[in-house]
């Protein structure tokens, strides 16, 4: 009842502040790269999902991070930290308020936005001019809608127990972005290193616990967007992941002594 | 059940090798009102947030309202009312958003929300400011709101840090008075701290003295008065020759001090012998008509000051984590 009260409320002041307007902005911008800059696939790509998820893989941290950069850290800016916890609200329904009301904010606009792009793409004909390349069939692109949108819910979750240690909103924006742009490169670079090292040269066959950590990579993010099973496997595991940070964040947030801004 | 509204217990709280509450121990009664004074840094407001269970304590342990702060800091706060310092809220929201969302963190059956919010704000004056920004209050306004919240638990104890800091006269006044009035009318205990001295003489039955940590004093304003005052501070209207009374007044045992200005002689006696007869009985013998004869009584503070030892600097700013810790440490390498 009370994670709902705080919910509503996040829901409330990020429509007035335009939080929710910029994200919508700022996802529709990522589209419209993805479709009309010179971001092309690779060689060996059959269709147009390989551009549309390089990309992703790198603005859905983003988006992430944006949304809840200032999840607990900006309350103890505006001083309403001292509010809420003197109320009987428990820390964790707090946080998880703000957790569910920035899915609530950013699932339903990219989901929406993707599949606009989706049926965007197919009717104006741009892969087939820019890239001689076929749509994907539909169920395969909502592959890649449920993959990138597991993955901003993930930097949800991060972010939101960034900012619970970072002293202002600035330093959680920087700490995340710090966080994820190595990510992207390094980690593939890493999955190279092991594949060499331990001779395997494809993720198929693979143990589903390896599968599970994998799931974290965009590289293998990226393999699995073409076989259902590997795709389930990631989109869950990536929901374990980020239920495992939130139960991190509420357990240190719980026993966390709060600095006030008084 | 305890006759007591509060009851502080050894409370202790460290920050690093900073003491910053040391062992304090006291009790409010139901009903009464309690002032904390101190100078900055002296453990106010740590005292306070503890009390309120927004800090933990590292020892010790206070009971609010019958439920101890750390074992049951959630009915704690269900039975209190809490005005910070600088009281915030969400700038976007009404006044009458920010009180359903605070009735419904306190549990505020949704029936009567309405009845309460509306009791508050016609409490506290802002009725009239009901479908207002918050973002536009003026200072006195958002304390009114911090009052208003509080009062929404509909609490048994008040907890009201600093509350007429940065208020205009009027405003400072208005709150004194709602404060005086929740007292009566509501029979609600009372603890603030204040820097304003005749506030917390106006509304205090009891005051506690804090400095570097400890609670080095608590009685009622008048027995602290007594306890720390050892002279009396007199004042005399003379018409006639003063220079001639004032030497005649320095000349009596017990007198330390005799200033003249003007048709005044401000004069300091001991209190252990009784002077006044003897001040009176100089100036009539020197041919000076009495005009007034009065008795200063020392100030809350005087007695703050002859209690606390010296001024102490603020407590060190306090972030919590890894990540501030990191920024702290850098600063400081810098240097």
């Amino acid at each position: 009842m009370k994670t709902m009260a705080v919910m509503q409320r996040e829901l409330q002041e990020n429509l007035r502040n335009y939080k929710t307007a910029f994200l919508l902005m700022f996802i529709f911008g990522a589209i419209l790269m993805a479709l009309y800059t010179e971001v092309g696939p690779t060689a060996n790509s059959k269709n147009v999902l390989d551009p549309f998820f390089e990309l992703f893989a790198v603005l859905c941290p983003m988006i992430g991070i944006l949304a809840a950069m200032d999840a607990v850290v900006g309350e103890k800016e505006k001083g309403t930290m001292e509010l809420v916890l003197s109320k009987p609200l428990p820390r964790r329904s707090l946080l998880l308020g703000k957790f569910w009301a920035y899915v609530i904010m950013i699932v339903p606009l990219l989901v929406a936005e993707l599949i606009a792009a989706y049926f965007w793409a197919q009717a104006s004909g741009i892969s087939q001019y820019r890239w001689q390349l076929p749509m994907p069939p539909f169920s395969q692109w909502m592959t890649l809608v449920a993959i990138v949108t597991c993955v901003t819910m993930l930097f949800l979750a991060v972010t939101t127990l960034i900012s619970m240690f970072a002293p202002t909103t600035a330093t959680t924006a920087l700490c995340a972005l710090v966080f994820m742009a190595p990510a992207h490169p390094l980690g593939g670079e890493f999955l190279r290193q092991v594949g060499l090292r331990l001779h395997i040269d494809s993720f198929a066959g693979l143990p589903v616990i390896v599968k599970f950590f994998l799931s974290v990579f965009s590289k293998y993010q990226k393999y699995a967007l073409t076989i259902p099973g590997d795709a389930r496997l990631t989109c869950v595991s990536l929901l374990i992941m980020t239920f495992i940070v939130l139960l991190i964040a509420s357990l240190v947030f719980e026993r966390q002594n709060v600095a006030f801004k008084n | 059940m305890s006759d007591f509204a509060v009851d502080v217990k050894g409370l202790t709280k460290c920050y690093g090798s900073l003491k910053a509450v040391d062992n304090v121990s006291f009790q409010v009664e139901k009903g009464r009102s309690f002032g904390l004074l101190g100078l900055n840094g002296a453990g106010k407001t740590t005292t306070f947030k503890m009390m309120v269970s927004l800090i933990r304590p590292d020892r010790g342990t206070a009971i609010v309202s019958g439920y101890d702060v750390v074992k049951a800091p959630m009915a704690v706060r269900s039975h209190i009312g809490y005005v910070a310092e600088n009281p915030a809220f969400y700038t976007r929201m009404t006044t009458l958003e920010t009180l359903r969302y605070i009735c419904r963190l306190l549990d505020v059956p949704v029936n009567d929300q309405s009845q309460r919010i509306d009791y508050v704000l016609g409490l506290v004056g802002l009725m009239d400011k009901k479908h207002a920004l918050v973002g536009g209050y003026s200072r006195g306004m958002r304390h009114r709101l911090g009052l208003a919240q509080a009062l929404l638990s509909e609490p048994q104890v008040l907890f009201l840090d600093e509350p007429t800091l940065g208020l205009d006269p009027l405003g400072a006044k208005n709150m004194r008075e709602l404060i005086l009035r929740l007292r009566q009318e509501r029979e609600v205990t009372v603890l603030m701290s204040s820097h304003v001295l005749p506030e917390v003489e106006a509304i205090c039955d009891t005051v506690g003295i804090f400095d570097h940590g400890h609670l080095v004093a608590i009685d009622t304003i008048n027995n602290l008065r007594s306890a720390t005052s050892y002279d009396l501070n007199i004042e005399l209207s003379l018409v006639g020759p003063v220079q001639q009374v004032a030497s005649a007044l320095r000349k009596i045992r017990g007198v330390s001090r005799v200033e003249e200005i003007g048709d005044h002689l401000f004069i300091t006696a001991s209190k252990q012998e009784e002077l006044r007869p003897r001040i009176m009985q100089e100036a009539i013998e020197n041919n000076a008509q009495v005009l007034s004869f009065g008795l200063q009584e020392s100030s809350l503070e005087d007695i703050l000051l002859r209690l606390v030892k010296s001024d102490v600097s603020d407590l060190p700013e306090q972030r919590s984590g890894i990540i501030s810790s990191f920024f702290r440490l850098t600063r400081k390498s810098i240097r």
